[in-house]
C-alpha cells in the first residue's frame, strides 16, 4: 500500500461536531480516507456511525469541523451539491425506491448524468447481472440482497471518487453478506475509495486496508485494519471476545 | 448453511410470498368490486350513471392535482379546493375583467371577451375560444400562487420537519384565506361564465348529456393520462416519483428535490387551474364551493391510490356514480335522500381507509 | 420557559381588553351600563368557546387524536340539550322528537328551572361521548392526516342526518324558544350576568378537572405517552385505550359546551353549524392561544374572540362602503392569516406550556430527523 500524504487523500474529516436538534453526538471527529482505500469504521452501537456518514454527505448538519473531499472543502453543502462532487451514500435502510424499477431506480441514481445515464446504467447491469435479471420488477419486491445490491449500483451510477456505505451487511442473511461483500471488494478494486461503517466489525476489518474504532463520538483507535484485528484491546472492547 | 437455516429463510421468502400474494389478492378483490359496481351501475340505472361520469370528470379532474401532490409532497392539502375556485375566477377575471366594486361591478376596460370572436360558441359547446385562453391564464397565475405559497408557508414547515397534522392545519388557514380573498373581490353571488340556458342531448338509455358535459369527460381522461406519461415516462416524473418514496434517497442520489418540489406546483396549478374552471363551467363559480367538494375529491384520490394519476381518474368517477346511484338505493323501505350523497362518499372513504388504505393503484406501505 | 411566553402574551391580552372595552363604551358615548352589558355577551361567549378549545385540546394536545369534526360533537351537543328542554309548539309546523326534560321536572325545589337544563346539559354530554366513543375504534387506527379527513366527514354527515331526517330535529327550521334555566328569577336586563356567571361556574369546573386530570395517575400515563410512546406501550399500558378514553372526555365536554351554547342562544339551526365557525375557529383558538395547555385554550378563546368584536365594532365607525360591506371577509383573512402566521413563527402559541408535557404538539410540530427515507406508512405513527 503507497504510503498516504495528505494531499493523495480522497477524503478528509477534521474534528467534525454533529448532532440532532439538541443533542449532540460527534464530540469532533477525524479520518480520512486515501486513494482506492477502503477505509472501515467500527465500534459499538450509538458511537455515531451513521451521524458521520450523514454528516459527510450533508443530510445532517455539521456543528464544527472541515469536510475536505481532494482539496475543496464541501463541509455543510446540500446532498445534492456533495453527490454531485464525486461523494456517493448508500444508506443502512430504505436504501432504494421501493415503487421505482430496477431500471428506474439507476436512472435516478444518474440523474445528474442527463443522456448519458443509458451507457452508465448498461454498465452497471454489467457489474450485476441479478439486476439485469429484474430490471423491470419494483424495486420493493427484491429480497433484502437484491435490494443492497441495487441500493450498491444506484449509488455507483455517478462513478464516484468515493462511496460512503452506512452497515451494508444489517438484515442480510449470511450468503447474501457473503456475495456483498465480495461485490464491495470488486468495486474497491476497480479504484473506488471507499468508507464504509459497519456492525460486523470482523467482516470489515478483514476486508478493509484501515480502519476506525469510534465510540460515544469520538475517535478510539486508528490502524491498518490487520493491527485491529489483531489487537487484543479491539478483540476485548469492540468484537466481544 | 445449516438445515434449519435454510428452512428458515424458505419460511421468511414463502411468508413474504404469502403476504404479498394476500395483499395481491385484496387488490383483484377491490378491482373487481369497482368495476362490478360500476357496470351495475351503467345497467340498472344509465341516466344516474352518465350523471355520475360527468361530476365524476369534475372530481376527477380535482383529484388528480389533489394526489399528485398529496403524493409528491406527502401532505393532505385542504386549499385544494379553494385554489380551484380561485382559479375559476382568475379565468372569469382575465375573461370578464369584472372584479366587485363598492355595490357594482367594476369593469376593466378591455378583456379577453372583447377579443374577436371570442364568445362566440365553439361547436355546440357553450363557450368561445376566450374561455380557454382565460384558463391558460388562470393556469400560470395559479402556477405561480402556489410555488409563492409553497416558497412562503410549506418550505420553512418541510425545512423544519414538521408532521403531517400541522400542514393540513396550515393548508386550512390558507384555504380560508383564499376563500376570503375571492368573497372580497367577487362577492358571495354566484356568477357564471356563459348567461343562458342550452339544451342537452339526448342519447340512448334516457341519457341526457349537454356538450359541455362531455368535453369535461374527455378532458379529464386526456389529463389523466398526460400526468400518468409525466410520471411513468419522463426523467422529470420519475424523480418526483422517487421523492415521493423517499425525499432524503432522492437528495443523495443527487436530485435537487426542491426544484422537483417547484415543478411539481407547477403542474398541480395548472390541473387545478383547468379543474376550477371546469368545475365553475359546470355548476357556477361560487367561493364557497370549494371546500365542499373536498370530501368526495379526497374520498376518490385515496380510493384511487395516492400519487396515481389513472387511479384518481378511476376512484373519483367511482364515487360520483355512487353518489349519484346512491338516490335510488333504499333503506328500510324508504328511498335514500339525496342530502345524504356526501355521506356516500364518506362512507366509501371509511371503508378505504379501514380495509385497503393504499387503494386501488397506491404504493405498498 | 414561563418568561419566554411574557411579553407578547401580556400584549395580546392587554390588546384585545383594551379594544373590547374602549371600543364600545366610546362608540355608545361612555354608556357604561351598556357597555357592562356588551362585556358580558362578550364574557359569556369566551366562555363558552373555552368550552370547546378545552375539550379539544384534551383529544389533540393531550391525546394526539386530530379532530377535524368539532362541529359534529358541537351540534350533537346542541341539538341534544335542545330537544331535551324545549317542548315543540302545539299546532306548528315544526316536527322534532323532544321535550322530554319539563315533564322529568320535579315539583318541588323549582324543579323546572333547573332539572331539564342539568339532565339536558348531561344528555348532550353523554351523547357526545358515545359517539366519541363509537368512533374512536376506526378512528384511533387511522393516521394523523386520514383521520382529519375522516372527521370532516363525520361532521358533513351529523349535519346530513339533521337536514335529511325530518321530524328528527326539525330539519333546515332548527329549533326556537329554547328555555333558560332560572329564566324566571331575574328580570331580562338582569339575567346575561346571571347566565355569565352560570357559565364561568362552568368554565371553571370544567378547567380544574382537566388540570387536576391531567396531573393524576391517569394523566401521568397519557404525558409517558406523550413522552415515549413505545416505552409506555411495552410496559404493558394499553395505548389505545387511554386515547379512546381521553378522546371521549374531550368530546363531553365538548357536548358540555354545545348544552351551554343551546340555552344561552334560544335557538339552533343547521346552518350556524358550519365547519368554519364550528371546527376551524376552535383550532385557531387552540394554536393561537398554545396548544397543549388548558390555559393557552382559554387565552386563544379570549383573542380570537376579541378580534370577532372589534371586526364587529368596526362597522360603528365611518368607513368607505367599500371596505363596510367586506368586513367580515377581511376579518376571516385575518384569523386564517394569523393561523398561518403563528404556526410558522411561533408554533407554541401565545403561552407555551411550563414544561415539554405535550409531545405530541412538539412531534407534531417538528418531527425528529428521520432515518434515511422513512415514508409515513398506513398506520397510524408516521414518526421514526
Amino acid at each position: 500500500m503507497a504510503a498516504n500524504t495528505s494531499n493523495a487523500n480522497v477524503l478528509e474529516v477534521r474534528d467534525l461536531v454533529a448532532g440532532y436538534g439538541e443533542v449532540e453526538i460527534l464530540h469532533g471527529v477525524t479520518l480520512r480516507v486515501g486513494q482506492g482505500e477502503m477505509v472501515a469504521v467500527i465500534g459499538p452501537n450509538g458511537a455515531g456511525k451513521s451521524t458521520l456518514m450523514k454528516a459527510i454527505v450533508g443530510l445532517v448538519r455539521p456543528r464544527a469541523g472541515r469536510v475536505i473531499l481532494r482539496r475543496e472543502d464541501i463541509t455543510g453543502l446540500p446532498p445534492e451539491q456533495v453527490v454531485a462532487r464525486g461523494v456517493c451514500y448508500v444508506p443502512q435502510a430504505d436504501n432504494v425506491f421501493p415503487s421505482l424499477t430496477v431500471q428506474e431506480n439507476l436512472e435516478m441514481g444518474g440523474y445528474l448524468l442527463g443522456g448519458r445515464a443509458r451507457e452508465r446504467m448498461e454498465r452497471a447491469f454489467a457489474l450485476f447481472p441479478e439486476l439485469a435479471r429484474r430490471r423491470r420488477e419494483r424495486a420493493g419486491r427484491l429480497s433484502g440482497g437484491q435490494r443492497q445490491m441495487l441500493a450498491l449500483a444506484r449509488a455507483l451510477m455517478l462513478d464516484p471518487q468515493v462511496l460512503l456505505l452506512d452497515e451494508p451487511s444489517a438484515g442480510l442473511a449470511p450468503r447474501a453478506v457473503e456475495a456483498l461483500f465480495a461485490k464491495v471488494q470488486e468495486i474497491n478494486g476497480t479504484g473506488v475509495a471507499m468508507l464504509m461503517v459497519e456492525q460486523n466489525a470482523r467482516a470489515a476489518l478483514k476486508l478493509a486496508h484501515r480502519a476506525y474504532v469510534l465510540a460515544m463520538g469520538q475517535n478510539r483507535l486508528e490502524g491498518p485494519a490487520q493491527e485491529l484485528l489483531a489487537s487484543e484491546e479491539v478483540a476485548r472492547v469492540y468484537l466481544g471476545e | 448453511m445449516t438445515a434449519l437455516a435454510r428452512a428458515r429463510t424458505l419460511a421468511e421468502t414463502g411468508w413474504q410470498g404469502l403476504r404479498y400474494r394476500a395483499d395481491a389478492i385484496a387488490g383483484v378483490v377491490l378491482w373487481a368490486l369497482v368495476l362490478s359496481f360500476l357496470a351495475g351501475a351503467a345497467v340498472t340505472s344509465p341516466d344516474h350513471f352518465a350523471v355520475g361520469l360527468v361530476v365524476g370528470s369534475v372530481y376527477a379532474l380535482a383529484a388528480l392535482g389533489l394526489t399528485l401532490i398529496y403524493g409528491v409532497l406527502r401532505f393532505a392539502n385542504f386549499a385544494h379546493g379553494d385554489l380551484m375556485m380561485l382559479g375559476a375566477y382568475v379565468a372569469y377575471f382575465a375573461l370578464t375583467g369584472a372584479v366587485l366594486g363598492t355595490r357594482r361591478d367594476v369593469q376593466l376596460p378591455r378583456a379577453l371577451d372583447s377579443l374577436p370572436g371570442a364568445t362566440e360558441r365553439l361547436g355546440d359547446l357553450t363557450f368561445g375560444y376566450g374561455l380557454p385562453l382565460a384558463t391558460a391564464v388562470a393556469a400560470v397565475a395559479l402556477a405561480l400562487l402556489c410555488i409563492g405559497l409553497d416558497r412562503a408557508v410549506y418550505r420553512p414547515l418541510r425545512r423544519r420537519r414538521a408532521g403531517v397534522v400541522i400542514f393540513a392545519v396550515a393548508s386550512l388557514g390558507l384555504a380560508i384565506g383564499l376563500r376570503s380573498l375571492m368573497l372580497m373581490l367577487w362577492g358571495p353571488n354566484p356568477r357564471l361564465y356563459v348567461e343562458g340556458v342550452f339544451p342537452a342531448h339526448r342519447f340512448p338509455f334516457g341519457v341526457l348529456l349537454k356538450s359541455d358535459q362531455v368535453f369535461t369527460f374527455a378532458v379529464a381522461v386526456a389529463l389523466a393520462g398526460l400526468v400518468y406519461l409525466l410520471l411513468f415516462r419522463t426523467r422529470l416524473g420519475k424523480a418526483m416519483r422517487a421523492l415521493a418514496d423517499n425525499p432524503d434517497l432522492a437528495r443523495v442520489s443527487g436530485i435537487d428535490t426542491e426544484r422537483i418540489v417547484v415543478w411539481t406546483w407547477v403542474v398541480a396549478g395548472a390541473l387545478i387551474a383547468v379543474a376550477g374552471v371546469l368545475l365553475a363551467l359546470q355548476a357556477q363559480l361560487n367561493p364557497q364551493l370549494g371546500f365542499v367538494i373536498l370530501l368526495p375529491v379526497f374520498a376518490g384520490a385515496i380510493l384511487g391510490g395516492i400519487g396515481h394519476p389513472l387511479g384518481a381518474l378511476v376512484g373519483a368517477l367511482v364515487v360520483a356514480v355512487a353518489q349519484e346511484s346512491s338516490v335510488g338505493w333504499e333503506f328500510f323501505g324508504r328511498q335514500l335522500d339525496p342530502t345524504y350523497k356526501p355521506g356516500v362518499a364518506f362512507v366509501i372513504l371509511i371503508a378505504i381507509l379501514l380495509l385497503r388504505p393504499r387503494g386501488l393503484m397506491g404504493a405498498r406501505t | 420557559m414561563r418568561g419566554r411566553g411574557g411579553w407578547l402574551t401580556l400584549a395580546a391580552f392587554l390588546a384585545v381588553t383594551a379594544a373590547v372595552v374602549i371600543m364600545p363604551a366610546e362608540r355608545s358615548g361612555w354608556d357604561w351600563g351598556g357597555v357592562l352589558s356588551f362585556l358580558a355577551a362578550f364574557a359569556v361567549t369566551v366562555a363558552i368557546y373555552s368550552l370547546f378549545t378545552l375539550g379539544l385540546n384534551v383529544q389533540w394536545g393531550y391525546a394526539g387524536v386530530f379532530n377535524f369534526g368539532v362541529v359534529a360533537f358541537f351540534m350533537l351537543g346542541a341539538y341534544a340539550a335542545a330537544a331535551f328542554t324545549t317542548e315543540p309548539a302545539a299546532g306548528g309546523f315544526d316536527t322534532y322528537v323532544g321535550g322530554l326534560g319539563p315533564k322529568l321536572s320535579p315539583p318541588f325545589l323549582q324543579g323546572e328551572e333547573w332539572v331539564p337544563f342539568v339532565v339536558g346539559a348531561a344528555v348532550a354530554s353523554l351523547m357526545c361521548g358515545l359517539l366519541a366513543y363509537l368512533l374512536s375504534f376506526p378512528a384511533l387506527r387511522l393516521r394523523e392526516d386520514y383521520l382529519a379527513i375522516a372527521t370532516i366527514g363525520v361532521a358533513e354527515l351529523m349535519r346530513n342526518v339533521v337536514v335529511a331526517e325530518r321530524g328528527l330535529v326539525n330539519s333546515e327550521r332548527g329549533l326556537k324558544g329554547i328555555p333558560r334555566p332560572f329564566y324566571s328569577f331575574f328580570s331580562p336586563d338582569n339575567y346575561e350576568y346571571f347566565y355569565l356567571l352560570l357559565a364561568l361556574v362552568v368554565l371553571a369546573l370544567v378547567f380544574l378537572a382537566t388540570e387536576r386530570a391531567v396531573r393524576s395517575p391517569w394523566g401521568r400515563v397519557l404525558r409517558a405517552l406523550r413522552e415515549d410512546e413505545t416505552a409506555t406501550a411495552a410496559s404493558g399500558k394499553d395505548v389505545t385505550a387511554f386515547r379512546r378514553q381521553a378522546f371521549v372526555v374531550g368530546a363531553m365536554i365538548m357536548g358540555l359546551g354545545g348544552a351551554v351554547y343551546a340555552y344561552e342562544r334560544g335557538a339552533v339551526s343547521p346552518d350556524t353549524f358550519t365547519h368554519f365557525a364550528g371546527t376551524f375557529i376552535f383550532w385557531a383558538m387552540l394554536i393561537v392561544g398554545g396548544s397543549g395547555n388548558n390555559r393557552g385554550a382559554v387565552l386563544g378563546a379570549y383573542v380570537v374572540w376579541g378580534l370577532w368584536i372589534v371586526s364587529l365594532q368596526l362597522l360603528g365607525y365611518p368607513l368607505p362602503e367599500a371596505l363596510r360591506n367586506r368586513i367580515f371577509y377581511i376579518r376571516d383573512m385575518v384569523l386564517g392569516g394569523l393561523l398561518v402566521a403563528v404556526l410558522l413563527l411561533r408554533p407554541q402559541g401565545l403561552l407555551p406550556e411550563e414544561r415539554r408535557v405535550s409531545i405530541w404538539v412538539e412531534r407534531l410540530l417538528r418531527r425528529p430527523p428521520e432515518a434515511v427515507g422513512a415514508r409515513p406508512s398506513g398506520d397510524r405513527t408516521p414518526t421514526s
